[in-house]
């Protein structure tokens, strides 16, 4: 990382951590948020290791360490500096998911989820800011947007939260931070039973072929081309449709690939019962 | 209309909407003018042993015709005198009482150093510490 010496190895050591944070801890008579890196495999044995030496709050996540690229004329990687350049902090909307998904496993674990969380990572617009809350952030932190855009994103932001939580009956903030967090679970919980096909609307359909390109290059050949002119058609073979979604994302128009319930059976059952009962594994 | 007032620790601010530690709050003129716009609070950028700044300090990755999908940040901890850093943080304070004012900071590493640094935040009007334990580019 490109502090000078220190820094990086303090808040990836959880044992180190502690120590640093007891030493805040013994001076400080305001609330400490300990903020964590997420440059290691896990955020939650650091996170423990604050809140265990009395850190009152957590946030996450700082910039993760990157190379953004390499000036194919000068092949000196950017940021450069007299020909030389280091390792950076990543951040803005790119690291979202990664934040997201750090965030939600201090919202899970019995010890770090004990203290208030603020919320970093390409948080953008009022929407990115409720997803930092529904997954267990009290606030959030911005800066990449800002300094693409400017300080007035904030105007947008606090309308659209307002609009957002007036639209959905939340009364106060608490009424929502957090509500996410329990809908991420284990694959193995998750419902085998349950199965949803694509259905692509024809009235939408701008006949482009990305789905059927997609689908017949990449994954289980379950769209239907009938040539025509000027326009091909393209229909889902539903018994073929593994609900995989791929479609729908490379569909370039909005609402024109949805995706349809059609569950294999009504009971709930996870791959442990599934295994359990003797149930046949992919027949296509 | 829902009530968006934030309380984080008992520190109030009336958005939840903060600035992270980071170039744009390391002083005053910046986060004046942030609390104009309406933040409802901010971190401010980390303090600790004064440090020298590189050119260039930014670079990022486009996607499409979208600018700054992802930002790449070399810049190191304020490069500004801490005595500058926290009267400005006074100043801030008293002119937006109700705004959260955090402030990060990456003391050296030993107890002292920490203890020092706290007690100066602290008493230059700090409602809350950020303690960074990472290499804080930005």
């Amino acid at each position: 990382m490109t502090e000078r010496g220190m820094g990086a190895s303090v808040g990836q050591d959880p044992e180190i951590a502690r120590m640093v944070v007891g030493w805040v801890m013994e001076k400080a008579t305001i609330p400490v948020i300990t903020k964590l890196t997420p440059n290691v495999h896990s955020v939650v044995p650091t996170g423990r290791a604050c809140v265990e030496a009395g850190s009152n709050a957590l946030s996450l996540i700082n910039t993760i360490q990157s190379v953004t690229g390499v000036d194919l004329d000068t092949l000196v990687p950017n940021p450069y500096v007299a020909g030389k350049s280091v390792f950076g902090g990543y951040c803005g909307p790119a690291v979202k998911p990664i934040a997201l998904k750090m965030l939600t496993t201090i919202a899970q674990d019995e010890i770090t989820s004990r203290v208030p969380v603020s919320g970093i990572g390409g948080v953008s617009t009022w929407r990115d800011a409720v997803e930092f809350m529904l997954l267990g952030a009290s606030n959030v932190q911005v800066c990449t947007a800002a300094m693409n855009h400017g300080f007035r994103i904030v105007e947008d932001m606090i309308s659209g939260l307002n609009n957002w939580m007036d639209e959905k009956g939340f009364d106060k903030l608490e009424d929502f931070i957090g509500r996410s967090v329990a809908a991420i679970t284990h694959w193995e919980d998750l419902d085998i039973n349950y199965h949803h096909i694509a259905n692509i609307n024809q009235d939408k359909c701008i006949h482009c072929g990305l789905c059927y390109i997609a689908c017949e290059d990449t994954s289980h050949q379950s769209i239907h081309i009938a040539r025509g002119n000027p326009y091909n058609k393209y229909t889902i073979i539903e018994e073929e449709c593994v609900g995989c979604n791929l479609c729908k994302l490379v569909c370039p128009v909005d609402d024109c690939i949805t995706m349809v319930e059609d569950r294999v059976a009504p009971e709930y059952v996870n791959w442990k019962d599934y295994q359990k009962l003797g149930l046949p594994l992919n027949d296509h | 209309m829902a009530d968006i007032s934030s309380n984080f620790l008992g520190i109030k601010s009336p958005n939840p909407f903060w600035l992270a530690s980071a170039p744009p709050t390391d002083k005053k003129l910046n986060v004046l003018r942030a609390f104009e716009a309406g933040w409802g609070g901010v971190v401010w950028k980390t303090l600790g042993s004064q440090v020298k700044n590189v050119s260039s300090r930014y670079s990022s990755v486009d996607y499409g015709r979208r600018r700054m999908m992802g930002f790449n940040n070399i810049e190191l901890i304020s490069d500004r005198p801490l005595g500058i850093n926290l009267q400005e943080i006074t100043e801030v304070v008293k002119l937006f009482p109700d705004r959260a004012m955090i402030v990060s900071l990456m003391a050296d590493n030993d107890r002292k150093s920490w203890h020092e640094l706290i007690m100066k935040c602290e008493d230059a009007g700090a409602m809350g510490l950020n303690s960074i334990l990472d290499a804080p580019t930005g």
